[in-house]
């Protein structure tokens, strides 16, 4: 549809229609915004002209009816001019005005909007000419103005650059001269200025290497890197467009050094860390910003083909400069903007495939195996008590070996009903029926282009995607403007608006996590047992007995109870989880030149996230019938029943709004003396606050057809259990909160270059914020860096000719973090209402009183290396880097003696180390074959160095160190990263029995009780880190004519993991367990070739988990895998005559690959341990450029 | 160009005399709506009534009494198929009294007192920092004495589980809990000497007897009676008996009335209600599994004990596949009670009386007490010959009486001193027999591996 309607309004034709047309500039802009799509042609700004031999004042006639350009001249000056022909579409003012006085007798000058036309003064013959003072401004084949080149003048060798409006001044200079202009983005060009004081010249941009990107923005300005002292890495629209994703933040793995994307466990503790892990509980995430601000929304609705460039900031230099919240590093994304004059619109489609994932990854017990111990254990009386008691369930072996013991069938019925249990497999049912093969699709479409009025984006994108987990959905649709209005020369404004949209729909699915749901039955965690069958031949879907005995079930509908069978197949569309984001973002801002080189900027941004979240269970969901059920109370007089939960729906409602306002002030200041003094400055202030109202409720009874729900619940009376154990209210879910947080920062930078050989640059910054529970003092921090830099292939001294290029950096700053848990007086919360027993208010202890509070503080010490060789053939950046942490907070676990089993405050310090490689190699660069190669290795190191509290002792502390999403106890050691492997030591299995061997006080030891318990930390194997310390990614591109193909290697090394064990105990009681049961020592020799200990009856806690924590379970998890496989073919239109498409490209993206070498001997992928395994994606696309 | 540098200046000038005006508001805003950094006597208040300490709600996990007293005793027993099947293995250890029954594990019964200890701490560092006026005069006294009491009830609790039985001639050398008296993190943590314990526990409940009102707003808030009633438990611990008698007199002169059990339905699950009149101060007990009713058997011979005629048999116990469990908890929930009752300081009393040898006393209490216990008309008073015979029968009542109410264990400690008294516990799980000496030091239980492996200095108890 929309393409239909582009193709129409689209292309050059219309554009003449408007030549006539007058619009006042400045009603220009709003005009746009408001027809956004509708309004392409006007928007094609600039002088288009077509003229044959007629006078000057025709071509200022002509000018004058195009813009609100005016020409001040009188006749007699006129007179003797030639007259000229001009053939120009869409150019600037200047281009046709140098054009116009080009061999003319006439001078001219440009002030605001007005064209003063004089005579040349002629210099008397034979003198030499007077000299004249130059100015002239530079543009690249885009029409974007280039700060930084240097301009000589190629007889003096007087040199100044252009400044950040592209502008640069050379005064007292002779009028032949000829210029120069060399930068590091452009082609050296040479112009001669023939007397003219006044230039517009464009210049044609340097095809770059990767490694020499010219402009990264911090998110506060944009600085050459050429002369920034910091490490900043840069991935261009490109590289971010390489791979085919929906979030952003997954295009940038592996193509960043030091940027590290944990994956498999490694990924609980910390998803992305940027060099290396800083601070031991606060979040270690990096802060990420998108145009100008850092991002308050989820990274989700971000859509990645908005997306420009990305610079990540990894440094104290880099950083320091967002303060407080840069400890962890700075990801700063930059969307599209408007550029080149043309109106260019392109379209980008892709779909992306991938089957079920493979489930067989899991090392799970055989049915046969199973049914084995379950026999075992049935002649050993484990399940005597359990099948005295009516609720409990039992699985259908153990109902059979029953029957057959009561005689209610014969021994050979039942053990041949077992027989056909055995060949069942309940994982090709969970991969069957909760799993399918996923799709995604995305779409999206841009339009922008620039006027000397206005700079233009828009853009719309929608996603779809049908994840692989069953009754899983989801869409989002994103729409984005963004526009620059040069109002005058010295006031420009910004204007952008962002919306997306956000749906998400999922059922009751939890995968091959099956188990059973029910929620006041008396042992959690059963899993669903091997032989478990979902559906049967005709795929109707099966009951499965989780929670209760099918006796017990069949008593309850005797009973009047509602249907109590639980069929998880039928019951994933009994649940629809919907969830929807809408956030908008309005931003606008001013920019105005107040004096040549300063410049002040405001900045505001608006931004709102509202999160809706509605769970509905409908009346046949196994949740709403099981918790009606539980609640139903049976008078014992008369045996009626009553429902305090009444029946039908459950409806949980979440919302959550977010509000946030950030505004910047600002002043920049740029300015070159001559050719050897540069300075760039900034200063500013910055305010910003985050508002977070959340309420959540639930429904019973909730009926959608006609909306109404039961208001008349009893939230407040204990009612018993119909299955008769407990005591429980019923769940009111409701609670309301609102968040506040305030910032307010002052900073200010500045950079000196002098002779653009040696930079000098400093930063400070300080950060408050409404921090609660601490003194006034402690409510703020003050953060700095000072860094050089020294080019020392520009000293003439320097003559290594094989490498042309040479610079080196350091920078040493304190980045900090803020923690908002921390209080230095004791806090409380007031408990909402229902929480208390009787009808007081009631308040909890929030945090502990901590009088010596202080801020987190990282110091950084980058030093860095910048080379290039001949013709730019290897191209590289190598840092090293060191970074200490001091006064980090931690949640540590303490005495509880105390009070609290853990504590939160200033508690560690940490030192770290690490080196960042990037090469890249041009191995082949023939006309039509190109070949080239990126290497990333990073090195990544930390461990605590301090540690103020008292430090346990026991061993069995550290074995689970940040388990789940947010670990909620960090256990650091002295020496040792914060998240390590620990074991206990193996001595292998006993030959006579098959016992695990541990050691305790030095001697082998099977008391396992003691072994646990009493193992002190200095007494266990210290194995290695959980997440790597050496990382990186190999990437060759090559390019055939149009076609190109990439494909990226990633590696990780030196880190752990711990395999899943073999525990009796949950094998007995969870109905699961692992494969390894087919390994385990059965008898004497076994010890030879098995490290799986024999099976004990009763089981032995302490020897499981003795076993479970064995050095033996940990494993290497070094991999090298083939990331992924990018191919395109780039079809160039340009050259077809009156094709509407100009570019068309089409590409194929395949990733997750698998790995090509793995550490373990296990035949572990580290990154799917004992999970389903992910499937190979595979992406095909085309997007148009018109 | 001079004057526009002037206008700027001043804009600049204006935007930051605006921005550090209300710098000061933007900065103190609370950033958590819900949050309070405690300065009112309201404040703490609300502190004190938080459900955690009163062990009111509903919640394993709250609660001021621990249960691994009731745990270790002998009025109940778990059947053999649940013991494999269903305990947790520390439990499991618990019930057999394993020497090292919780390697390596938290123990709720250490940690939940000290986490309370810690809010009573709070409160009264703050209430220090509080010069309350003439009409929060009132407030402050309660707040004050309520905490004190919650603090003392806690060490009381963990001393009967951590500290050996007080013995008045070695108390200065036996060690005691460790006493915390501030909510600093920095505190040192050493443990007390039993004799200190015991007078930190007596001195503070001295003062919140002076602070404590007669009648509190909710029983879930400590009292006077209440305080009276739980200083004679202290004394009666510590075998003084004259202290003990004296303060359950005080507490019978201010509250004395006792329930009817006549007037209860028997049909109700549970019987009794909450905060009824008997009840001078309500808290439950932490549960571990094995006193959940799902587990929780009552012992046979004791539940035979009862006489046909004892209503206690048919409202404190309802049968369950076979066997009969205890749903007579006076918090009316699946929750034992934990807190201080009339019918105990009775029971107190009257043993008090018979070991001061006035029988009249002594026989008067039990039968107060006994006549409301059982059908109307059946019931004769208890006579005796002796009033050592009037105490055999005051000490077989309190344990019919006091089913899972925390009081068991110390009383089996006590009684162990005394020749008459003093009795082998037994277990027998899956044909095996444990048994529990009198004497044994497992009478006395082990301080948590977390808390030995903080301090290597620590003195563990002896095994």
């Amino acid at each position: 549809m929309l393409l239909t309607a582009f193709d129409k309004k689209a292309g050059p034709g219309p554009l003449a229609d408007i030549k006539t047309g007058r619009v006042h500039p400045l009603v220009k802009p709003f005009f746009s915004l408001a027809c956004f799509f509708c309004s392409v042609a006007v928007h094609a700004q600039g002088i288009t002209l077509s003229l044959k031999k007629v006078s000057l004042e025709t071509v200022f006639q002509q000018i004058e009816q195009q813009t609100d350009y005016r020409f001040f001249y009188t006749s007699e000056i006129l007179a003797g001019t030639k007259p000229i022909s001009l053939e120009v579409q869409r150019v600037p003012i200047e281009t046709v005005l140098s054009l116009c006085f080009k061999d003319q007798p006439l001078d001219y000058t440009l002030e605001e909007k007005v064209v003063m036309v004089r005579k040349k003064v002629k210099a008397a013959t034979g003198a030499a000419e007077p000299a004249i003072d130059v100015t002239g401004k530079v543009f690249n084949e885009k029409a974007e103005i280039i700060s930084g080149v240097t301009v000589t003048i190629k007889e003096t060798g007087k040199m100044t650059a252009t400044d950040d409006q592209g502008v640069f001044r050379l005064s007292a200079i002779d009028p032949n001269s000829t210029l120069r202009f060399t930068g590091i983005v452009i082609e050296p060009l040479e112009v001669k200025l023939n007397g003219r004081t006044t230039l517009t010249i464009e210049l044609r941009s340097k095809v770059v290497a990767l490694s020499d990107i010219t402009v990264i923005s911090t998110g506060y300005q944009e600085i050459s890197k050429e002369r920034s002292t910091g490490s900043y890495n840069y991935l261009d629209n490109k590289l971010v467009n390489r791979s085919v994703t929906a979030n952003i933040l997954d295009r940038m793995e592996n193509l960043v050094p030091g940027l590290l994307f944990n994956r498999g466990e490694a990924a609980n503790t910390d998803p992305i860390l940027i060099r290396g892990r800083s601070t031991i509980y606060a979040n270690a995430s990096p802060l990420i910003v998108v145009d100008n601000f850092p991002y308050d929304g989820s990274i989700d609705n971000i859509n990645p083909n908005d997306i420009e460039s990305i610079s990540v900031l990894k440094d104290a230099a880099a950083a320091s400069i967002w303060g407080a919240r840069a400890g962890n590093g700075v990801i700063v994304i930059t969307t599209k903007k408007g550029i080149g004059s043309k109106t260019k619109i392109s379209l980008n489609n892709s779909i992306s495939f991938q089957q079920r994932p493979n489930l067989y990854n899991i090392n799970a017990i055989h049915s046969a195996d199973y049914i084995e111990v379950e026999k075992f254990l049935y002649a050993n009386g484990y399940y005597a008590g359990i099948s005295n008691d009516s609720t409990q369930p039992i699985t259908p072996v153990i109902q059979l070996l029953a029957a057959a013991d009561n005689g209610t069938i014969s021994q050979s019925a039942a053990q041949s009903q077992i027989d056909v249990l055995k060949n069942r497999d309940v994982l090709a049912d969970l991969g069957k029926y909760l799993y399918r093969n996923s799709l995604t699709r995305q779409h999206s479409i841009n339009i922008s282009g620039a006027t000397p009025a206005l700079n233009y984006f828009m853009s719309a994108g929608w996603d779809n995607n049908r994840p692989n987990l069953a009754g899983e959905k989801s869409d989002r649709i994103s729409l984005r403007t963004q526009n620059t209005f040069n109002i005058s020369k010295k006031l420009q404004a910004d204007a952008g608006i962002f919306y997306v949209e956000n749906n998400n729909r999922s059922g009751n699915n939890t995968g091959y996590l099956l188990r059973g749901q029910g929620q006041y039955t008396i042992s959690g965690g059963r899993r669903v047992y091997p032989y478990a069958q979902l559906a049967d031949a005709t795929g109707n879907a099966l009951p499965l007995y989780l929670d209760y005995a099918p006796a017990f079930v069949d008593a309850a509908a005797k009973n009047q109870l509602l249907d109590w069978t639980q069929k998880p197949l039928a019951d994933i569309n009994n649940e629809q989880n919907k969830s929807k984001t809408r956030d908008y973002v309005l931003n606008a801002g001013l920019r105005y030149s107040i004096i040549n080189g300063l410049k002040i900027e405001l900045k505001y941004q608006y931004e709102n996230q509202l999160l809706t979240g509605n769970d509905f269970r409908n009346e046949n969901s196994y949740y709403a019938r099981d918790l009606i059920n539980n609640f139903t109370q049976v008078d014992p007089a008369t045996g009626k029943l009553s429902f305090p939960v009444p029946k039908g729906g459950i409806m949980d409602v979440n919302n959550q709004e977010i509000k946030s306002q950030q505004g910047r002030a600002q002043l920049n200041y740029n300015k070159s003396w001559k050719s050897n003094h540069q300075l760039t400055a900034i200063g500013g202030f910055e305010i910003r606050s985050l508002l977070t109202n959340s309420n959540s409720y639930r429904f019973y009874g909730y009926n959608p057809d006609v909306s109404t729900a039961n208001g008349n619940i009893d939230y407040t009376s204990n009612f018993l259990l119909y299955n008769n154990y407990s005591q429980v209210r019923i769940v009111n879910n409701q609670a309301i909160g609102a968040l506040t947080d305030h910032f307010l920062s002052y900073y200010a930078n500045a950079a000196y270059t002098y002779k653009n050989r040696y930079t000098l640059s400093a930063s400070a910054r300080k950060d408050e914020a409404n921090l609660f529970g601490v003194q006034t003092n402690q409510k703020g921090t003050p953060l700095w860096s000072v860094g050089g830099s020294w080019k020392t292939s520009a000293e003439p001294f320097y003559k290594l000719s094989w490498l042309p290029y040479v610079r080196f950096r350091m920078t040493y700053g304190s980045n900090g973090n803020i923690s908002r848990l921390a209080t230095a007086f004791a806090t409380i919360k007031f408990l909402t209402g229902g929480a208390s027993s009787i009808p007081a208010n009631a308040a909890s202890i929030q945090s502990l009183p901590n009088s010596s509070l202080r801020w987190e503080q990282v110091k950084i010490l980058n030093l860095g290396m910048d080379f290039e060789s001949k013709n730019n053939r290897i191209a590289g950046t190598l840092e090293f880097y060191t970074k200490h942490a001091t006064d980090l907070m931690g949640q540590a676990p303490i005495d509880p003696t105390l009070g609290r089993s853990s504590f939160y405050g200033n508690v560690a310090e940490m030192k770290g180390e690490g080196i960042d490689l990037q090469l890249n190699s041009k191995n082949i660069d023939a006309k039509f074959f190109k070949w080239t190669t990126a290497l990333l290795v990073s090195y990544a190191s930390s461990r605590v160095t301090k540690y103020l509290l008292p430090v346990s002792s026991k061993g069995n502390v550290y074995l689970q160190p940040g388990t789940g999403a947010s670990p909620t106890s960090i256990n650091p050691v002295e020496g040792r990263p914060v998240f390590s492997v620990y074991s206990y030591k193996w001595l292998g299995l006993d030959p006579a029995t098959g016992n695990p061997i541990g050691s305790f006080n030095g001697k082998a030891s099977t008391d396992y009780a003691s072994i646990y318990g009493q193992t002190k930390l200095d007494s266990m194997v210290y194995n290695g880190p959980v997440q790597p310390i050496w990382f990186g990614a190999l990437r060759n591109n090559f390019s055939y004519n149009n076609f190109s193909l990439s494909f990226n290697i990633g590696f990780k090394a030196d880190y752990y993991f711990r395999k899943q064990a073999l525990n009796y105990g949950v094998l007995f009681s969870s109905w699961n367990g692992s494969g390894d049961y087919s390994k385990r020592w059965k008898s004497p020799g076994d010890e030879s070739h098995t490290n799986v200990p024999s099976m004990v009856y009763p089981g032995d806690n302490y020897r499981d988990l003795f076993y479970q924590y064995a050095g033996v379970i940990v494993q290497r998890a070094d991999n090298i895998r083939l990331e992924d496989i990018s191919c395109s073919y780039d079809w160039d239109m340009q050259h077809w005559k009156n094709a509407y498409i100009q570019q068309a490209k089409f590409f194929v993206y395949v990733s997750n690959l698998g790995e090509i070498w793995r550490a373990n001997k296990e035949d572990i992928d580290p990154y799917y341990n004992n999970i389903p395994k992910e499937a190979k994606r595979i992406a095909v696309g085309v997007s148009f450029n018109f | 160009m001079y004057r526009s540098y002037h206008i700027y200046l001043k804009l600049l000038l204006l935007i930051t005399t605006a921005v550090s005006c209300s710098k000061k508001d933007y900065l103190d805003t609370k950033p958590d709506q819900s949050l309070t950094v405690p300065s009112t006597i309201q404040d703490y208040q609300a502190l004190l009534d938080n459900d955690q300490l009163n062990g009111a709600g509903g919640s394993a996990a709250s609660g001021l009494v621990p249960g691994l007293g009731e745990l270790g005793s002998d009025n109940y027993f778990v059947l053999d198929a649940d013991y494999t099947g269903r305990l947790q293995q520390a439990d499991k250890n618990k019930y057999v009294w394993q020497a090292n029954p919780y390697p390596g594990v938290a123990l709720p019964d250490w940690n939940t007192p000290y986490a309370d200890i810690l809010y009573m701490n709070v409160v009264l560092d703050g209430l220090a920092r509080i010069k309350p006026s003439i009409d929060q005069q009132a407030a402050w006294n309660n707040c004050r004495g309520s905490a004190l009491f919650f603090r003392a009830f806690c060490y009381y609790q963990l001393a009967q589980l951590f500290a050996p039985f007080y013995d008045a001639n070695t108390a200065t050398k036996d060690l005691g809990v460790p006493l915390r008296n501030t909510a600093d993190v920095n505190e040192q943590i050493v443990r007390s000497t039993n004799q200190e314990t015991y007078d930190k526990i007596i001195a503070e409940l001295k003062e919140a007897i002076r602070l404590l009102p007669d009648n509190p707003l909710y029983k879930t808030r400590p009292s006077r009676p209440a305080a009276y009633g739980f200083l004679s438990r202290v004394f009666l611990a510590m075998q003084n008996y004259d202290q003990a008698y004296l303060y359950a007199d005080s507490c019978l002169q201010i509250q004395k009335s006792l329930l009817n059990y006549s007037t209860l339905s028997t049909t109700a699950l549970f019987p009794f209600t909450r905060f009824n009149a008997e009840v001078l101060w309500n808290c439950t007990l932490l549960r571990p599994d094995p006193l959940t009713p799902a587990y929780c058997k009552v012992d046979t011979v004791l539940y035979n004990s009862y006489n046909a005629n004892d209503l206690r048999k048919t409202l404190y116990y309802k049968p369950f596949n076979g066997y009969f469990r205890f749903l007579g908890s006076y918090d009316a929930s699946a929750f034992a009670f934990g807190g201080i009752a009339v019918d105990e300081v009775y029971l107190t009393h009257a043993e008090c009386a018979a070991r001061k040898n006035d029988m009249v006393t002594a026989l008067s209490d039990l039968n107060t007490l006994l006549i409301t216990r059982w059908k109307p008309g059946t019931f004769i008073p208890f006579t005796a010959a002796t009033a050592s015979q009037a105490l055999d029968l005051i000490l077989s009542e309190r344990r019919k009486e006091l089913i899972l109410r925390a009081t068991r264990w110390t009383d089996l400690r006590r009684l162990n001193k005394e020749a008459n008294y003093a009795k082998t516990l037994l277990r027998k799980v899956q044909g095996q027999q444990y048994t529990l000496p009198v004497g044994d030091a497992r009478f006395t239980w082990l301080i948590p591996d977390n808390v030995m492996s903080f301090h290597p200095e620590m003195q563990q108890n002896p095994r």
